[in-house]
C-alpha cells in the first residue's frame, strides 16, 4: 500500500476537486465542503491518514467498534471503488451520492442490488442470500429454525425469482424492488439534503468563487 | 448599477423584514444557482438580509449575508470569537428548527469571500418593534397572545442548550397571520460594534430589554437572562413603553390599567434578584399566562415517511425487508445520531402482537397520551402530559413479523418534539425490557431533557 504514503492529509479539497465532484453528484460545491468536515471527523478517529478504514467506517455508524456487521461491511466494500481496503473522499463522496434524496432511481437499485450480490457474480443467487441472512440472524443473537430459513428463502425466490432458474438477475431485481418499495428505504438518507447546516464549519474554508453581488455595497 | 431598493435603516440592533418577492429579473442576481437575489431587507451590525427566492420552486426565502473580510480584518482574539459565534448562530438555528416560533434555517451556503445563511421568509414585514412603536400599547389579550409565542420558543431553546441573549422585540418577527418568529441567535457574541448609521449598538435600545446582571457584566445565568428579557417585552407589549428610566436600578412602576395578575407575573420576572425570580417553569404555572394557552404545534416532519408507515404491510416477509427491518434501526440510529435526527426508533421483541400493543397501550396511557389502535398490528399516539407546553407529539408505532416468533416494533415520530419522543421511548423501554429482544434491541441513549 505504497500509495497511502503518497497522500498528504490535505486540510480542504482543493477548488478544481470541489467543482468536479459537483459537477458528477446530486451535491453542491458547499456540500462537497461540508461533507469534507464530516469525512476528515470520521477519517481521523483512528488512524490520522485521511482516508476512511472499515474499522473507521464502522466505528462511525455503531459508535462501536468492536461490532462487526455483514451489511456495513458489504457498504464499505462498495465504497471502496478502487479495493484498496480504505476509501479516499472523492470516492465516499461519489458513493455516498446514491443515498441523495435526489440521486436517480435507476442507481439505486443498482446499489441495492450489488449490496447482495456478495460474491460480485452479476446475480443474487440463493447461497450468498443465505449466507447473508445467517450472517444477519447471528449478529443480532437471534436463532431461527433451518425449516424457517429455508421457508423465509422459498418465499423470497418465488417473489423475486421470476424466471425460476434459481438465481435473481438485474432485471428481476427491478421488478421485485418496484413491487417492494420498502426494500430500497435504506437507500435515501433525507439529511444529505440538511449536510450544510450539519456541518457548517466549512463557510470558513470554501473555495467557492460564486461571482454575486458585483454591485453591492460592502458591510 | 443600483437598481435595489432597501428600505429604512432600523435603529435598533439586527432586524429582517419580508415582503412578498416580485419577479424582477434585472434586479436580481442567481446564487449558487439556487436562489434569485433581490433586494435588502435589513441591517444588522454585521450582517445584510436580502429578499431571494428559490430558483426551482419560486419560494421566498430570506438571506443573511456576512461579508468574510469583515471578520478577517479584526485582530485574532476578535477574528476568532467572532467565527465562533457565526458557527454557533448556525448550529442554534439548526437545532431549533422544528419550532414553530423559532426562523427556520433553510441551508447555509460560503464562497471565498461571503457567508449565506438561508431562511425561511417570514411573510408579513414586520417586527414586534414595529408593531409597538405604532401604538400606544396593546391589550393584554394581544399581548399575551405574543407571549405566549415568545415564551413557548425561549422555553424550547433552552431545553437545546441554546442561551438567546439578545431578547428584544427587534429580533421577532410578526407573520402576517400573527405567528411570532425568534430570529437573531448569534448576534450577542459579537463585540459592540459601530453600525453603518456611526450608533453604537449599546446605545440603541437593546439595553432595555437586558437583565441587570448582564448589564453589570459579571457572570450570569442566560437561562434567567433570557426570561428577565422577555418580562421587559411583555411590559412593553402592554404598557407601550420600556419599564425602566434607569436600567441599573432596575426600578419600575406598573401603569394603573395593568390588571392584577399582570402586575403579579411582571413583578416575578423583572426581579432584579435571579436566584427570586421566575423560573420557566412558574410561568407555565402563573394565573395570567395560562389563560386561554394552546400549545405550539411543530413542524411536521417527514409525514411522507408516516403515511408510508401505514400503508407499509406487516406481513410481507422475505429477506431484503428482513434485512432492511432489522438493520433500519442501527444504522439510523448509528448515522442519524450524529446529525440530530432521531426521529425513529425500534426494537424486537418474541412477545405475541397483541401483549406488545397492550404493554405499549398502558405506558402510554400512564404519561397522559391518548392512544388509538388503527389495527391489529399499528397504533397511533398523540398529546402527552407535557403536550401544553412541548407542544403535540405524535407518533406512529408498527409491529411487523419478522419471522415467527419475532416482531419488529418500529416507533416513529411524526409531530413535535423530538426530545421529548425521546424521553417517550426512553420509557417503553424501561417499563417494558422484558419485552425486547437483548441480543440486538439497545436502549437508545437519549440526550439529557432540558
Amino acid at each position: 500500500m505504497g500509495c497511502m504514503n503518497s497522500k498528504s492529509v490535505r486540510k480542504f479539497p482543493a477548488r478544481e476537486d470541489s467543482l468536479d465532484l459537483a459537477a458528477e453528484t446530486a451535491f453542491t460545491v458547499n456540500e462537497v465542503e461540508a461533507l469534507f468536515v464530516l469525512f476528515r471527523s470520521i477519517s481521523n478517529s483512528i488512524v490520522n491518514d485521511g482516508l476512511l478504514s472499515k474499522e473507521e467506517f464502522q466505528l462511525a455508524i455503531f459508535k462501536n467498534k468492536k461490532k462487526d456487521n455483514i451489511f456495513a461491511n458489504r457498504i464499505f466494500d462498495l465504497f471502496d471503488v478502487k479495493k484498496l481496503g480504505v476509501v479516499d473522499f472523492e470516492d465516499f463522496v461519489r458513493s455516498l451520492n446514491v443515498f441523495h434524496p435526489n440521486a436517480s432511481l435507476k442507481d439505486k437499485i443498482a446499489f441495492s442490488f450489488r449490496l447482495y450480490d456478495l460474491h460480485n457474480t452479476g446475480f443474487i443467487e440463493r447461497p450468498e442470500v443465505k449466507e447473508m441472512l445467517i450472517a444477519l440472524l447471528f449478529e443480532s443473537d437471534m436463532k431461527l429454525a433451518d425449516d424457517v430459513i429455508e421457508t423465509i428463502l422459498d418465499k423470497t425466490f418465488v417473489e423475486a425469482d421470476l424466471k425460476q432458474d434459481g438465481k435473481i438477475d438485474t432485471e428481476e431485481w427491478e421488478t421485485f424492488v418496484k413491487r417492494n418499495p420498502s426494500v430500497l428505504k435504506i437507500m435515501t438518507l433525507p439529511y444529505l439534503r440538511d449536510i450544510t447546516i450539519s456541518f457548517p464549519s466549512f463557510i470558513f474554508n470554501s473555495t467557492n468563487v460564486e461571482r454575486v453581488d458585483e454591485t453591492s455595497t460592502r458591510l | 448599477m443600483e437598481n435595489e431598493k432597501i428600505p429604512s435603516v432600523y435603529e435598533h440592533g439586527s432586524c429582517s423584514r419580508s415582503a412578498e418577492p416580485e419577479p424582477r429579473p434585472n434586479d436580481s442576481r442567481i446564487l449558487g444557482r439556487k436562489y434569485h437575489l433581490y433586494w435588502a431587507l435589513g441591517f444588522g451590525s454585521s450582517a445584510i438580509v436580502k429578499l431571494a427566492s428559490d430558483v426551482t420552486t419560486g419560494h421566498g426565502v430570506a438571506i443573511k449575508i456576512f461579508d468574510k473580510e469583515f471578520i478577517d480584518g479584526k485582530k485574532k482574539s476578535v477574528k476568532k470569537r467572532m467565527k465562533i459565534a457565526l458557527e454557533r448562530e448556525i448550529s442554534a438555528m439548526t437545532m431549533l428548527r422544528s419550532h414553530p416560533n423559532v426562523v427556520r434555517i433553510i441551508e447555509v451556503m460560503a464562497t471565498t469571500t461571503r457567508v449565506y445563511i438561508v431562511m425561511e421568509l417570514v411573510v408579513g414585514g414586520a417586527t414586534l418593534l414595529d408593531k409597538i412603536g405604532r401604538t400606544s400599547g396593546m391589550s393584554e389579550t394581544q399581548a399575551r397572545q405574543y407571549f405566549h409565542q415568545l415564551i413557548c420558543a425561549v422555553d424550547y431553546c433552552h431545553s437545546r442548550g441554546v442561551i438567546h441573549r439578545d431578547l428584544n422585540p427587534s429580533n421577532l418577527l410578526l407573520a402576517a397571520d400573527g405567528v411570532l418568529k425568534v430570529s437573531d441567535f448569534g448576534m450577542t457574541a459579537l463585540p459592540q460594534q459601530a453600525r453603518q448609521d456611526g450608533l453604537l449598538h449599546s446605545a440603541c435600545g437593546a439595553l432595555d430589554y437586558k437583565a441587570p446582571e448582564v448589564i453589570r457584566n459579571r457572570g450570569y445565568e442566560g437561562e434567567k437572562a433570557d426570561i428577565w428579557s422577555c418580562g421587559a417585552i411583555l411590559f412593553h407589549l402592554v404598557a407601550g413603553d420600556v419599564p425602566f428610566t434607569n436600567i441599573l436600578q432596575a426600578d419600575f412602576i406598573c401603569p394603573s390599567f395593568f390588571s392584577a395578575s399582570l402586575v403579579a407575573l411582571i413583578r416575578r420576572i423583572l426581579d432584579p434578584n435571579p436566584t427570586t425570580r421566575i423560573t420557566m417553569n412558574e410561568i407555565f404555572e402563573n394565573e395570567w399566562f395560562m389563560e386561554n394557552y394552546e400549545p405550539p404545534r411543530f413542524y411536521r416532519q417527514n409525514f411522507t415517511f408516516a403515511l408510508d408507515m401505514i400503508n407499509d404491510s406487516n406481513l410481507d416477509v422475505n429477506v431484503p425487508n428482513l434485512v432492511h427491518r432489522i438493520h433500519k434501526s442501527v444504522l439510523l440510529r448509528g448515522m442519524e445520531q450524529g446529525l440530530q435526527h432521531h426521529q425513529e426508533t425500534s426494537f424486537i421483541s418474541q412477545n405475541p402482537v397483541d401483549e406488545i400493543i397492550d404493554g405499549i397501550e398502558r405506558v402510554a396511557g400512564i404519561m397522559g397520551f391518548d392512544v388509538k389502535r388503527i389495527n391489529s398490528f399499528r397504533m397511533s399516539i398523540e398529546g402527552g402530559a407535557n403536550a401544553r407546553r412541548k407542544g403535540h407529539l405524535a407518533i406512529f408505532i408498527k409491529i411487523s413479523e419478522i419471522a415467527q416468533p419475532f416482531h419488529m416494533v418500529e416507533l416513529r415520530k411524526a409531530e413535535g418534539d423530538v426530545l421529548e419522543f425521546h424521553n417517550f421511548c426512553k420509557h417503553i423501554y424501561a417499563a417494558l425490557s422484558d419485552f425486547i429482544w437483548k441480543g440486538r434491541a439497545e436502549p437508545i441513549d437519549t440526550e439529557t431533557d432540558g
